[in-house]
């Protein structure tokens, strides 16, 4: 039998034993809570905080008149987390909203337990929901800011993209990159072991908005460019191709278009070549489309007259000093100045060029703005290359008035021509008009800049009325002929050099051009890059882009179309010649009507209107039956068929074209 | 006054104010008050520290909450129907109550039966509810040991009837535990058994010999398993592994530290984010530094120092001998678990895998310790009704 009091005195001991321990416990406690509380604490936030920069929501940009051509949309990413289990139905669920094959997403949730990992980016807004129904616990959405081109592949070269980490990359997106990006915030975020911020912590800085840019583009100008340029790229089996559209009298771009092309969208799924803006980075020999400045330059230098006749050597002229001959493609006798230009003589426009010399030649070349950078606002501009004068060997002093051994950029040439187009006063070529803040105010405004005159008003009318010669019959770039309105321009086919000499096989066509020739609305530079082929002349494979983008663009740009009576010495418009004509009733109006009928052609009717339809027709005696009101939409028999005097033609009309 | 006046003992001289409050008969109101706030605090620190990783785990943060509340409301109605056992009824059956615990720990090392988690398998699964036997077992082994040391109190100067079968007992139980393993349990038990049989009447000298030899087995065990020499050696510079093993420790020092004086403020404690693991359970004193701060952490300590001393005091007034050896080992069993997982937690001692009585998450836990309190509270109503 144990003493109660030996009991006692060992419990004494024991629970002294505790309250020693206890002590201790607490002398612990006050020691890290009051003297190392502070060092924890810093310890605790280093490992759970770190600073984290919230990027700001990046900029939209537009077009001239709105049109959204990038912008950023909120993304919803779908993630596998704690705590997933894997349930072999999930798969079934989630394949088809995540738009994967089933066998990949199952063996995606099956890998690796419930660590995290992404099942996919960006998905709408539609899907993430879709995806929050199914509820299954581990399949987590996360909202993130995606950069988005909802007008994918149009103005891509123009538009540039930005990377992942929101930076811009190409195009405006690089060069207005501080402007677009807007203010980051740099916030401390304290995290879970999960890296997922407390909520109380976070912060939201959704209202810090990048600028919004505008550019001069349009985009339905741009949609037609790049539809139009497609085409022929396609059909000439073309290596590449670009197109320039500028209005003359702002400078402004209406539209930039480049083959091959890419969607910015999916960059990495371009090569690396799609992504080039081909019109101010890739340097090529115009050839005959330099022509016309060579020219103006002698007119406004006082030295030749448009009326003045030259001796083109009916093709073959030695130059003093070369052993070769400058040829033309066919041999010409004498040309007045507009002949030169119609037929581009080589030889001839070698004449003017030594005329003018070479300190003038270069001056008035570099005054039109080759050899220099255009200063548009895109990144990775080339400023092109003429030798200085004092270099020239005296055989440059020809070439280069025909072209050959200099490079240019198709943005200078389209500047150029926009010089001839807008009165000989060059404007600063420009492709953004403003920068503004998320409220609307501008930041940064490009206003219209004049930045010289380089020939006088009236060389450059009378240059628009000889390049409209090459447009007309007999010029080389007959094919660029626009329905309706008188367009101008200049063809251009240069063999590109390779091995230190000329190839005979890969050749750069090009036309340039405006419409409508007096007071110009729109200049337009193609370039047609390594056509394939027999054809390869730019007025054969060039000029057609320039009349399909006229034609396409005219309405829209409310040009109108005028129908000039037929006259004795054109066909420069759709309309044949006048000869026997025959007096008709319509079924509809009983108003005698004239119809050419010598040529026996039926012409291009549509797009006219009623009067004007029937005008085209002639006042031959015929049947013309009327469908609708409005435009002509079709016609039979259709445009170029044979037409008989007496045969009937039915007109169908619309509203809308 | 003390009947025990007089006898010069200390403890007997503090008469406490009496609770005109009638909780289980007449057994002590202030113990059931000292548990009861500790288990209403448990209840809150749960739900702080279970909130982020039941929502990982399950989806539902409330899901661990709402557990530990039915197991706490389970346990209650244990404490009740324990607090009604009269201490001759427990004595007269002490080994099957301890038998009755026996033969669940059993289910834990069979194969395909035992739930696991962390690499450990000490758990039977109920269906709806994981059972820890081990947290029963304790109780059992201390009703049962007392049972056996008051029997044989005339003859324990014999370490065949005193240190042999208890010593052996813990032995068979430590096999058990070990291959779960429980390496925490099975030295809470030991070091249980030494102060049963020291406040039983064994002489001190006897038990010095085999105290130091279980230390010294306690040792080599550490030394078979790699995972307990790394957490030994991190405990003993905590600066060893900062990304393994140390990252707890280290994360528990953080956290309460963190709360210095006055806490961050309650729920607001950003380490039971999946940064200190097991907040919720073995760790949770961290938390209650980190959010209650050293006044919120005192106040913890200050209850379980007066519930110890209102079960010490028990032991001190009670007549019977079982009665007295029960109530002071049932008293060591709670001081002697929470010292030693606040030691832990403090970075005292190494980590060992044992729970904050009362507080820490895990139902068995909860329903053995409030088991465990009803019997104390039976005790004290002896006390109260002679």
């Amino acid at each position: 039998m144990r003493s109660r009091n030996r009991f006692s005195s060992n419990l004494l001991l024991v629970a002294a034993c505790c309250a020693l321990g206890g002590a201790g416990i607490v002398g612990r406690m006050v020691f890290l809570s009051v003297v190392r509380g502070d060092q924890m604490l810093e310890e605790g936030l280093r490992e759970k905080c770190h600073d984290s920069v919230h990027l700001a929501y990046r900029g939209p940009i537009v077009d001239r008149n709105g049109v959204v051509l990038a912008t950023t949309v909120s993304a919803s990413m779908v993630s596998r987390e704690k705590p997933y289990v894997y349930d072999v139905a999930h798969a079934a669920l989630l394949a088809p909203l995540l738009g994967q094959d089933r066998t990949v997403v199952d063996e995606r949730l099956r890998d690796g337990g419930n660590s995290f990992l992404w099942l996919s980016s960006g998905v709408d807004e539609d899907t993430a929901t879709a995806i929050r129904n199914l509820t299954i616990p581990g399949v987590g959405i996360h909202v993130s800011q995606q950069r988005s081109y909802p007008q994918g592949v149009a103005a891509a070269h123009v538009i540039g993209f930005a990377g992942r980490d929101s930076k811009g990359l190409e195009g405006v997106e690089k060069l207005f990159d501080d402007q677009i990006r807007g203010e980051s915030v740099t916030v401390n975020v304290c995290t879970d072991i999960h890296g997922r911020a407390f909520l109380s912590n976070s912060e939201d800085t959704g209202l810090n908005r990048g600028a919004t840019v505008h550019l001069t583009l349009d985009a339905t100008l741009q949609s037609i460019a790049e539809a139009e340029l497609t085409k022929q790229v396609n059909a000439v089996n073309a290596a590449a191709g670009a197109v320039v559209m500028m209005d003359p009298h702002t400078g402004e771009i209406l539209a930039l278009a480049n083959v091959p092309t890419f969607d910015p969208n999916e960059v990495d799924a371009s090569p690396l070549a799609a992504r080039r803006n081909r019109v101010v980075t890739d340097l090529f020999e115009p050839g005959s489309t330099m022509k016309p400045f060579v020219i103006a330059g002698a007119l406004d230098a006082g030295l030749i007259t448009q009326e003045e006749k030259f001796f083109c050597e009916n093709g073959h002229f030695y130059v003093e000093g070369w052993h070769k001959p400058i040829r033309d493609h066919h041999p010409y006798g004498w040309l007045d100045t507009t002949g030169v230009i119609r037929v581009s003589s080589n030889i001839c426009s070698a004449k003017i060029g030594l005329i003018l010399g070479p300190r003038r030649l270069y001056d008035y070349l570099n005054a039109f703005g080759f050899d220099r950078p255009t200063n548009i606002e895109m990144p990775g501009e080339r400023r092109g290359m003429v030798l200085p004068p004092e270099k020239w060997h005296k055989i440059q002093n020809t070439t280069i008035s025909f072209g050959q051994g200099i490079s240019v950029t198709a943005m200078q040439l389209a500047a150029a021509y926009s010089t001839l187009a807008n009165d000989g006063v060059r404007m600063q070529p420009r492709i953004v008009q403003r920068v503004t803040d998320q409220y609307g105010s501008t930041l940064k405004s490009f206003p219209l800049q004049e930045e010289r005159r380089v020939v006088s008003s009236e060389v450059a009318r009378q240059m628009r009325q000889m390049l409209a010669t090459v447009v007309g019959k007999g010029g080389t770039a007959a094919r660029a002929q626009i329905d309706g309105v008188p367009a101008a321009g200049k063809t251009g086919t240069a063999q590109k050099a390779e091995h230190g000499g000329y190839s005979s096989e890969r050749w750069l066509s090009s036309f340039a051009g405006f419409f409508p020739v007096e007071n110009p609305r729109v200049v337009v530079v193609v370039m047609i890059d390594e056509p394939k082929g027999a054809v390869h002349y730019g007025g054969l494979v060039a000029a057609p882009v320039f009349k399909a983008i006229a034609e396409d663009s005219l309405d829209y740009l409310g040009i109108e179309r005028e129908l000039p009576l037929p006259k004795d010495d054109s066909d420069r418009f759709f309309l044949p010649g006048p000869g026997d004509s025959t007096e008709i009733v319509t079924a509809s109006s009983g108003a005698p009507v004239t119809a050419p009928s010598g040529s026996g052609v039926m012409p291009d009717l549509r797009g006219l209107p009623l009067r004007l339809a029937m005008k085209a027709l002639g006042d031959s005696n015929r049947d013309v039956h009327v469908e609708g009101h409005g435009f002509v939409v079709g016609h039979e028999p259709a445009a170029g068929h044979p037409l008989d005097p007496s045969a009937s033609v039915s007109l169908k009309l619309a509203q809308n074209l | 006054m003390s009947r025990m006046a007089g006898s010069g003992v200390a403890l007997s001289t503090t008469e406490w104010p009496r609770l005109r409050v009638r909780i289980a008969g007449n057994s002590d109101p202030w113990l059931f008050l000292f548990v009861a706030l500790l288990a209403t605090a448990g209840v809150a620190f749960v739900y702080s520290a279970s909130y982020f990783i039941s929502t990982s785990d399950f989806g539902d943060g409330y899901r661990m909450t709402v557990k530990h509340i039915v197991s706490g409301v389970i346990g209650m109605v244990l404490l009740y129907v324990c607090s009604r056992c009269p201490s001759d009824f427990l004595e007269r059956k002490a080994y099957w109550i301890f038998g009755l615990t026996l033969p669940m720990l059993l289910l834990t090392i069979i194969p395909g039966v035992g739930e696991c988690a962390n690499g450990a398998c000490r758990w039977v699964p109920l269906g709806f509810f994981n059972l820890q036997p081990a947290e029963f077992v304790k109780v059992g082994f201390i009703i049962a040991t007392c049972a056996w040391l008051t029997r044989v109190s005339d003859r324990l100067r014999n370490p065949i009837y005193g240190m042999a079968p208890v010593f052996g007992m813990v032995g068979l139980l430590g096999l058990v535990l070990l291959s779960q393993p429980d390496f925490g349990t099975t030295a809470l038990l030991g070091a249980l058994s030494v102060l049963l049989l020291f406040l039983g009447g064994v002489p001190a000298w006897q038990l010095a010999g085999p105290t130091a030899l279980l230390s010294v087995l306690a040792g080599f065990l550490v030394y078979l398993e790699p995972y307990r020499v790394k957490r030994l050696v991190v405990f003993l510079n905590p600066d060893a592994d900062p990304q393994g093993v140390g990252w707890q420790l280290r994360q528990a020092l953080i956290a309460f530290g963190s709360g210095k004086v006055f806490g961050q403020g309650i729920g607001a404690s950003t380490q039971k984010s999946g940064w200190l693991p097991e907040a919720h359970t073995d760790f949770i004193f961290s938390v209650i530094g980190e959010e209650a701060g050293l006044l919120g952490a005192s106040a913890i300590v200050v209850l379980f120092a007066l519930l110890a001393w209102r079960g010490f005091r028990i032991a001190h007034r009670h007549s019977e001998p079982f009665a007295q050896l029960l109530a002071a080992g049932l008293t060591l069993l709670i001081t002697l678990q929470a010292m030693v997982n606040m030691g832990v937690v403090l970075g005292l001692l190494p980590t060992k895998g044992i729970g904050l009585p009362f507080l820490s998450y895990g139902g068995s836990s909860m329903m053995a310790f409030l088991a465990a309190s009803g019997i104390l509270l039976s005790l004290s109503r002896e006390l109260r009704e002679r």
